[in-house]
């Protein structure tokens, strides 16, 4: 470690959990002052047109009230009443039943993928009481479920790598044999292959674009949106935004209802995957390029190297940024970087390496302790950037 | 294309049995990896998981739609007849009224909802994808910048909550440490396992449990302060602080709405920040409880395996003389048995 800090002319030893804590500020201050922009923009955009709406109700409704001579305050309470049905799911227009079993699926649906139209919501005790124990597990698995889908996203895509390398070493004429021989394993032979993330993102790009334009069509079709309002619900959809503005299947009635359906469910699916993919790969790159700021402002005078090359063929060389780069590891499978920080407090302060053998796994079934930083449960991190923690280009370190 | 998942790293030891020396009749090449074989075991379980949820919230939820139905068409009856008001024409009313509420006018003067203070309270709901609704752009403008701006918003706040999350964990792993410390003082255990050991971890449960308590905790305080401001029982505000907290955001209780509060601008700083506190800590605490998922995902798949392995050594004895998928060319798979020390290799290489 220190070694490997000194090669990369690296600043001093506390740096690392500076840095990582000033790159959690950083990136907070620019997520704030890309809020305070868009609020701006949004706020420029759309402030007309909410006060156009406003005084076209107003005229809608003195019209009303002076045609029927209806008294304001009547008018108000019906209309208040109305409200409370709409939190019932009730529209003027008959709408599917909101709660039986079908609609019931497409509610757990929306609350474990937490998309959260909210055009339907439980109205009694019981069922919001369920619903916070429900919704705690069933969203913890689905965030998993969506991790695994970017994991073996990425390892299909080392494997597409893999067997595009044999097929040019074998249309060049070298043996596949010596190559079977190498590769021992099936996950020995992917270890050496690591995308890039700009492949991977480009692949989840095109697979999102393609999603959304083909569910686009289909609901353009069938709710007769426009496409540009079909595109909007697809985005708002997939990234789990799920405002409840405009929400598919909602009508009582469809052709081929049922086909549409299933249709709806496999496109909210596939798209909440590619496009929570996308994000994760996304966020990826905007560490590197925090990194990189940080690296400017922390290590501005001793750099003796470019930090963080954004793309590189195999193994990453060892730079002071790259050390924290996506929670990046030096040896084996740690957690994180920051655990880097512990070891030199312990080592700074003479604290005996034996303490630390007290293990804590969680499982019963422990075997001996050699490898319990393997058995814990933290090995290999949590979270999506754990998940792209050594499998990327960018994300991967010496070992 | 599949193998089954092994580090072939290791030697294939005495207490393994290889298929290939008893020409298995289970073919090999349908066994998924572990991974793939994880992926969708999980996929069903969310599956059953999501028709289950759905049968009980329907028998919990029908009775009280179907009244509200009843009372509301109760309700129009008695207003039409009461001011003698045809159904075509209360309809179209209520049609307009429709449409003012996409534009996010209610019934009750709420708060402008496009001002600045308004749009960046939208804008947060959109980067946290928590999405609530009572705010969604009208203008055509609105939508398609919506989703540029989403792009990269909600790309770089799941970059910050990631983050939070490794911050936490280092946070919580030091404390952990120190409680250790302080209790342990210096018990002679001897480091003899040497440099190996300097990665400590803490264990998952520790952490969820925290995680869990922090929860509850800022819920509980955030859930005291809606109901005193909001009006809201204290049920409806727990609720409420889930919904938020979680980014699913159904949008049927939404604070900071109201257009009188004293002190408006302190409620509203004090209400962005409970919510984006809230948000970290339950997306960590979501990441926490899915380590736990994932390693019982992974105890069935052993348990799958071994029953497997258990039909397969049975059906093997029975049939020694049938050479029915023999190969030479294959290099022989080693499948080793649960209680082999050697798993554990299996297992931290494919966790």
């Amino acid at each position: 470690m220190a070694q490997r800090r000194a090669a990369g002319g690296c600043c001093c030893p506390r740096a690392p959990m500076n840095e990582d804590n000033a790159r959690f500020c950083l990136l907070a201050g620019l997520i704030l002052l890309y809020l305070l922009c868009g609020a701006a923009i949004f706020s420029a955009l759309e402030h007309p047109f909410e006060l156009r709406a406003r005084r076209l109700w107003k005229q809608q409704l003195d019209n009303f009230t002076q045609r029927y001579r209806v008294n304001l305050g009547a008018l108000h309470t019906l209309l208040r009443q109305y409200e409370e049905a709409n939190g019932a799911g009730i529209r003027v227009d008959t709408l599917r039943p909101r709660w039986d079993f079908s609609g019931a699926f497409y509610f757990v649906g929306t609350v474990v993928s937490t998309i959260g139209f909210g055009m339907t919501t439980p109205a009694t005790i019981a069922g919001k009481i369920f619903l916070i124990f429900y919704g705690l597990i069933g969203c913890a698995a689905t965030i998993l479920f969506f991790n695994l889908f970017l994991e073996r996203i990425i390892t299909m895509l080392a494997y597409i790598m893999r067997w595009c390398h044999e097929r040019r070493l074998r249309c060049a004429g070298v043996g596949v044999v010596s190559s079977r021989e190498e590769s021992s394993g099936e996950e020995d032979s992917l270890e050496g292959w690591k995308p890039s993330v700009y492949y991977v993102m480009l692949i989840l790009g095109v697979a999102s674009v393609v999603i959304a334009c083909s569910a686009s069509t289909l609901y353009s079709s069938m709710e007769n949106w426009s496409y540009v309002d079909s595109l909007y619900f697809c985005f708002v959809a997939f990234s789990t935004i799920g405002f409840g503005d405009l929400v598919s299947s909602q009508r009582q009635q469809y052709e081929s209802q049922e086909a549409y359906r299933l249709g709806n469910c496999l496109f909210i699916l596939m798209g909440v995957c590619c496009i929570y993919s996308l994000f994760n790969v996304i966020s990826i790159i905007i560490k590197q390029t925090l990194n990189w700021i940080v690296g400017k402002l922390v290590c501005s005078g001793r750099h003796k190297r470019l930090p963080a090359h954004l793309r590189q063929k195999r193994s990453v060389d060892t730079v002071c940024d790259s050390e924290t780069d996506a929670g990046a590891v030096a040896v084996g499978r740690r957690l994180s970087g920051e655990m880097i920080s512990v070891n030199e407090f312990m080592v700074s302060n003479k604290v005996s390496l034996a303490l630390l053998q007290k293990q804590l796994s969680e499982t019963a079934h422990q075997g001996p302790r050699q490898s319990y930083s393997h058995q814990n449960g933290f090995s290999g991190g949590v979270g999506a950037l754990a998940i792209m923690n050594n499998r990327l280009q960018e994300t991967s370190v010496d070992r | 294309m599949y193998s089954f998942k092994m580090s072939s790293r290791q030697t294939c030891p005495r207490t393994c049995f290889c298929k290939h020396k008893y020409f298995s009749c289970c073919c090999p090449s349908l066994i998924p990896s572990r991974e793939t074989a994880r992926f969708y075991l999980l996929f069903v379980l969310i599956a059953l998981y999501m028709l289950a949820g759905a049968a009980i919230f329907s028998s919990l939820e029908r009775p009280a739609e179907l009244q509200a139905h009843l009372l509301w068409e109760r309700r129009l009856q008695d207003f039409r007849h009461e001011h003698n008001i045809s159904y075509e024409d209360l309809k179209s009313l209520l049609h307009h009224y429709e449409e003012a509420r996409t534009a996010g006018i209610r019934t009750e003067q709420g708060r402008a909802l496009w001002d600045i203070p308004g749009a960046f309270y939208f804008v947060g709901t959109v980067v946290s994808t928590i999405g609530f609704g009572v705010t969604a752009p009208s203008t055509l403008t609105g939508k398609v910048l919506l989703v540029f701006y989403g792009l990269l918003g909600c790309s770089s706040t799941i970059l910050f909550f990631n983050l939070f999350l490794e911050r936490v964990i280092t946070l919580l792993s030091f404390l952990i440490f120190w409680c250790h410390r302080r209790r342990g003082g210096h018990s002679g255990l001897e480091d003899s396992d040497g440099n190996r050991n300097e990665e400590w971890k803490p264990s998952v449960y520790q952490v969820t449990l925290i995680l869990f308590v922090a929860v509850l905790l800022v819920a509980c305080g955030a859930a005291s302060l809606y109901s005193a401001m909001e009006g809201w029982s204290y049920l409806e505000s727990l609720y409420f602080c889930f919904v938020a907290f979680s980014t699913v955001g159904f949008g049927d209780f939404v604070s900071g709405q109201r257009e009188h509060h004293e002190d408006t601008r302190v409620y509203q700083v004090g209400n962005c920040l409970l919510m984006l506190l809230g948000v970290c800590c339950t997306y960590s605490l979501f990441n926490a409880i899915s380590v736990i998922i994932k390693q019982g995902l992974n105890w069935m798949l052993r348990t799958l395996a071994w029953m497997y392995s258990g039909i397969c050594n049975y059906r093997l004895q029975l049939r020694p003389l049938f050479k029915l998928c023999f190969s030479d060319s294959e290099p022989p798979k080693c499948y080793c048995e649960d209680n082999n020390p050697h798993r554990q290799q299996v297992q931290a290489v494919s966790c």
